[in-house]
């Protein structure tokens, strides 16, 4: 019987040649979709699982709740932490300070830039990094020992056995150190990524003693809780541990779970996950897998009328309700396997496009369990939404509707197709509304005045070579005429990290607290940059002491410190020396635009890690050689590495551009899918029709009536879709849009271009075939009825 | 073997009844040959769908080998229709799909009949309707008269005791049409099988023992009585 029925359904197959491709086509690319989709949710999801103890293992991270309300989220912790909570609290199991440096080594005459941790040997024994060569015992717990990861060793010692072998860290001065073990590269979903794994130590990360340490909160911490503590009871212990050793902190700490650090928005991690574009991905998907079940359903049942007769024989000659039932549904898993069958190609296939879009290593692996029963699942989903409907509906027809007017049910099973076309278009109008509006806002952030004139700036990454030359560096450059100014920064505009909440001045109350973030800047950036001064003036050699004493403020921070003239009001961090305000700059963007520009204070040279230089347009090519020349002959050993500046800040928006690029893509998909559908249905319809059109011919209708005829119809669809898309699109894409302290005002143009955009497409579809229809001679399309 | 009393068929269209039968009393006996007759429109399709168990009659009362057909439910209606009835129509109604050997085995599928079994009932009535040789062919490679006889083969399968045909020779040619009214006529003499025709044709009605002919869905008259 099954054999039977498969026969039949091959044949079935071959028979509606247009059907089958239209059909297995849509929803093959709805699968490979999803599958696409899912896998890169899949690896998303799968973030820092792969450790033993993943369910016990904790960060523990601060939360700052500042008297105005006021809450804001770091994982930065004071620097005893882990020790404490290890002799402390019982639910402890174990626990590590874990403090991520850049480290420059030294082998021969090469240098290499590497990330290094500064970590305790309880680290090795909390998380499971698996060692290739060496051992982690006690590795940690000898000051002059590193491990190593594979990549690192290759780079470093060629096929050379590392072990044993010495490295010398130069950035810091850290010195030599023996490698004692070569880990396996960290996988592509770990939140933490390192090249070397080196023993804790204030100096080796360029610290000097001098602080408290329960001060020193620059320090990552985790914990590893015994098997069955509740997170919650871990928390409240947890939570005032700062205040017992400093009274005055606005600071609570709390915990994440290992697994919820990759997209937790409030955490920052290297490789920032983000919720939002998982839970965007995902719904796409599913959006775009309805998609193609709705056109197979569609589809199906509009050829329904051809097999009607079918069915009626087959009743007619014994066949029951379930077993024409069953019929069908292996009809349509025949189908569902073929278009996942080519799903699975398409996927491969597009893969590596996939992996570049999201910037993301993800895999479909076949042979894993989760794979095969997300394909499974899949199928099964599919013969469920798309199987079910169309095989009901089939077996249902009565044994003498072959024979008897054919036209009995049309009514009923036509709302249900109409709402199905309606739901398609809803979605493909939501979609490039959302398409649209994400575009707009990014090229809206990319594009802003940001304060700071990005253009013709190139930025030079300084070595420690050039730290210790910079002014003969700076004198050198200069002296070419097409280069114009020259500054040094710890960051790059619009990437701000520094902020600290140690600062005092003149008039603050205890009380106060307010973050500030702190920019390092030398002479010429103003010029560099373009940002103009308001009040007093800029950091001068010519006034050496205030290079050492001076701050230049933005005017956010005159407004926080409530400061009506500032100038020559006094501040100060810490216990350092008080410092005077000499100036005022307007505000510039030194964050994204995701988020307000806050209070800033500038301080003279205060870190080197960024060169910038304003140059001259006319021969970019040739100022940069020049300056590669310079920069050689000062580190013969570095590498020279440069950008520009407004690449810089475009690349601020990656996820942004990311999102455009995957939704746009993924947009097409929905438009071909819908489109594959609408032409199918039309094509049934006019063929349906073809003698309705014949005698409206021979009474004289012309071909503009007989396309009115067929295309008001899927008009008015389209116009309901977009009466129900447009309130949906616009509370969604409302909400996307909060996530952005400067945003684009919503207008109507996106909703119309979305609304134009679905009535065009329509009516390309079946304008061809209804002419098609339309022009045939109505001889032909009545002779056989 | 069957009988109908006031048999009584009406559909009603936004209050209108139209009748298609009105009061029809019949009785067919075991081994007849009934011809039907009547103009187009005279409820002569409606008349053998009803005792095909197809359709359902409005009123009136239909005895199947003494079963109270109007009493059952769809499902026992239907299984006694698989088990009885055999059927055969003018458009033929095979499955374009299928070759004429899966056409003639479908019945017993879902009869399910075991493989070996089946296997050798349709042999043999592929070997009796002399079409061994277009077993693998589709219904579009055969002729008309060759599509009726697979379809007759189709309805013989099963072994019904009633076999209903409407117009069975109406798409043939006049040749074909002898055939397959020669074979009809065999059916009944040799192995006592019950027919009823639907026709226009007084040649094909001929054939039958008894030809009832209807008018506006009443039974106009009988021939002979």
């Amino acid at each position: 019987m099954i054999i039977n029925d498969l026969r039949m359904a091959w044949r079935q197959l071959g028979k509606g040649k247009v059907f089958s491709v239209i059909t297995i086509l849509g929803l093959a690319v709805g699968i490979a979709t999803s599958l696409l989709l899912l896998s890169w949710i899949k690896h998303e999801l799968s973030f820092d699982k792969f450790h033993h103890r993943q369910k016990d293992l904790y960060k523990v991270v601060t939360r700052y709740r500042y008297p105005g309300g006021e809450i804001s989220h770091s994982t930065q912790t004071p620097m005893p932490l882990a020790g404490y909570l290890r002799e402390h609290i019982p639910e402890v199991e174990n626990a590590t300070i874990y403090w991520r440096r850049p480290w420059q080594l030294k082998r021969g005459a090469r240098q290499f830039m590497a990330d290094a941790i500064l970590t305790e040997q309880s680290f090795l024994d909390m998380f499971t990094f698996p060692f290739v060569s060496g051992s982690p015992e006690a590795l940690l717990t000898d000051p002059r020992s590193v491990a190593i990861s594979e990549t690192l060793a290759r780079k470093l010692f060629g096929d050379k056995n590392p072990l044993g072998e010495k490295i010398e860290e130069i950035l810091y001065g850290a010195g030599l150190f023996t490698v004692r073990g070569v880990f396996a590269d960290v996988p592509a979903n770990s939140h933490m990524v390192f090249d070397i794994l080196a023993p804790f130590d204030l100096g080796y990360g360029g610290y000097g003693q001098e602080f408290d340490p329960w001060d020193l909160s620059d320090f990552e911490t985790y914990a590893l809780l015994r098997k069955g503590t509740l997170q919650r009871d871990f928390d409240a212990k947890v939570k005032g541990v700062i205040r017992r050793h400093l009274p005055d902190s606005i600071e609570d700490l709390y915990s994440v779970q290992l697994g919820q650090i990759h997209l937790n928005p409030d955490i920052w991690s290297k490789k920032r996950g983000n919720i939002t574009n998982v839970y965007i991905f995902s719904t796409v998907a599913f959006l775009i897998f309805l998609l193609a079940a709705i056109n197979y359903i569609n589809l199906t049942v509009a050829r329904e009328s051809g097999r009607r007769r079918e069915v009626g024989i087959m009743k007619v000659v014994g066949a029951g309700r379930g077993s024409l039932f069953g019929k069908f549904i292996l009809e349509s898993m025949v189908y569902f396997l073929i278009a996942t069958g080519l799903a699975l190609g398409l996927a491969a296939l597009f893969l590596p496009r996939f992996q570049q879009l999201t910037g993301t290593p993800v895999s479909i692996g076949l042979n894993q369990g989760v794979t095969q029963a997300m394909i499974l699942g899949i199928l099964l989903l599919t013969t469920l939404t798309a199987g079910v409907y169309p095989a009901l509906h089939l077996s249902s027809v009565k044994a003498l509707s072959m024979i008897k007017d054919r036209k009995e049910k049309y009514k009923e099973r036509f709302s249900v197709r109409k709402m199905l076309v309606l739901f398609q278009f809803t979605v493909f109008i939501a979609l490039i509304v959302g398409l649209i509006v994400i575009y707009q806002q990014t090229i809206f952030m990319i594009q802003r005045d940001t304060g700071f004139n990005r253009e013709q700036v190139v930025r030079i990454q300084a070595s420690a070579a050039i730290w210790k030359d910079w002014r003969t560096f700076r004198t050198e450059l200069l002296k070419n005429p097409d280069i114009r100014s020259f500054t040094i920064t710890n960051t790059i505009p619009g990437q701000n990290e520094s902020t600290t909440n140690h600062w005092s001045w003149e008039g603050k109350a205890d009380t106060e607290v307010s973050q500030l973030s702190i920019v390092g800047a030398y002479e010429g950036f103003l010029e560099t940059f373009g940002v103009r001064m308001k009040q007093g003036r800029f950091f001068s050699p010519q006034f050496p002491s205030e290079l050492r004493e001076g701050v230049v403020i933005n005017e956010q921070a005159a407004g926080t410190m409530g400061f009506e003239d500032p100038i020559g009001k006094y501040m100060q961090v810490g216990n350092d020396p008080e410092r005077k305000v000499i100036g005022v700059i307007e505000d510039y963007h030194f964050n994204s635009l995701r988020e307000k520009i806050g209070p800033l204070v500038l301080i003279y040279g205060w870190g080197l890690d960024n060169i910038f230089i304003r140059i001259n347009p006319r021969d970019v090519r040739g100022v940069l050689s020049h300056v590669e020349g310079v920069f050689h002959r000062l580190a013969p050993q570095d590498d020279f590495v440069y950008s520009f500046l407004d690449q810089e800040v475009a690349r601020l928006y990656t996820d942004e551009q990311r999102l455009v690029k995957v939704l746009g893509h993924f947009t097409l998909l929905a438009i071909l899918i819908s489109a594959l559908g609408l032409y199918g249905l039309v094509l049934f319809s006019a063929a349906r029709r073809t003698k309705e059109i014949g005698i409206r011919k021979v009474n004289g209708a012309g071909i503009y009536a007989i396309v009115s005829l067929l295309t008001r119809d899927s008009l008015r669809w389209v116009l309901w879709a977009n009466i129900i898309a447009w309130p949906l699109g616009f509370w969604v894409i409302r909400r996307w849009l909060q996530n952005f302290a400067y945003r684009i005002d919503l207008t109507v143009w996106p909703f119309l271009s979305a609304a134009l955009l679905a009535l065009v497409l329509s009516l390309l579809v079946i304008l061809y075939q209804t002419l098609k229809a339309a022009r045939t001679n109505p001889v032909d399309s009545l002779r056989y009825e | 073997m069957l009988r109908l009393r006031d048999i009584t068929k009406y559909y009603t269209n936004r209050f209108v009844k139209t009748f298609v039968l009105r009061r029809i009393n019949l009785e067919v006996k075991e081994g007849e040959f009934v011809t039907i007759m009547g103009p187009s429109g005279a409820g002569k399709s409606t008349l053998l769908h009803i005792l095909g168990m197809l359709d359902t009659a409005s009123e009136g009362e239909y005895f199947f080998l003494e079963e109270p057909v109007h009493q059952l439910r769809e499902k026992q209606r239907t299984a006694l229709h698989h088990q009885n009835i055999g059927f055969i129509f003018q458009q033929y109604h095979l499955i374009d799909e299928m070759t004429v050997y899966e056409n003639i085995e479908t019945p017993l599928l879902y009869k399910k009949v075991k493989a070996a079994e089946r296997k050798g009932l349709v042999a043999e009535m592929l070997d009796r309707f002399n079409i061994v040789a277009k077993k693998k062919l589709f219904p579009n490679q055969l002729s008309g008269g060759q599509q009726q006889l697979t379809a007759v083969a189709r309805a013989l399968i099963i072994r019904p005791r009633l076999l209903l045909a409407d117009e069975p020779t109406g798409n043939l040619n006049s040749q074909q049409g002898r055939e397959i009214m020669e074979l009809l006529k065999k059916l009944n003499e040799e192995e006592g099988m019950t027919i009823l025709q639907v026709t226009h044709s007084e040649e094909k009605a001929a054939y039958g023992h008894r030809i009832i002919h209807l008018k506006d869905g009443w039974i106009e008259k009988e021939e002979p009585k």
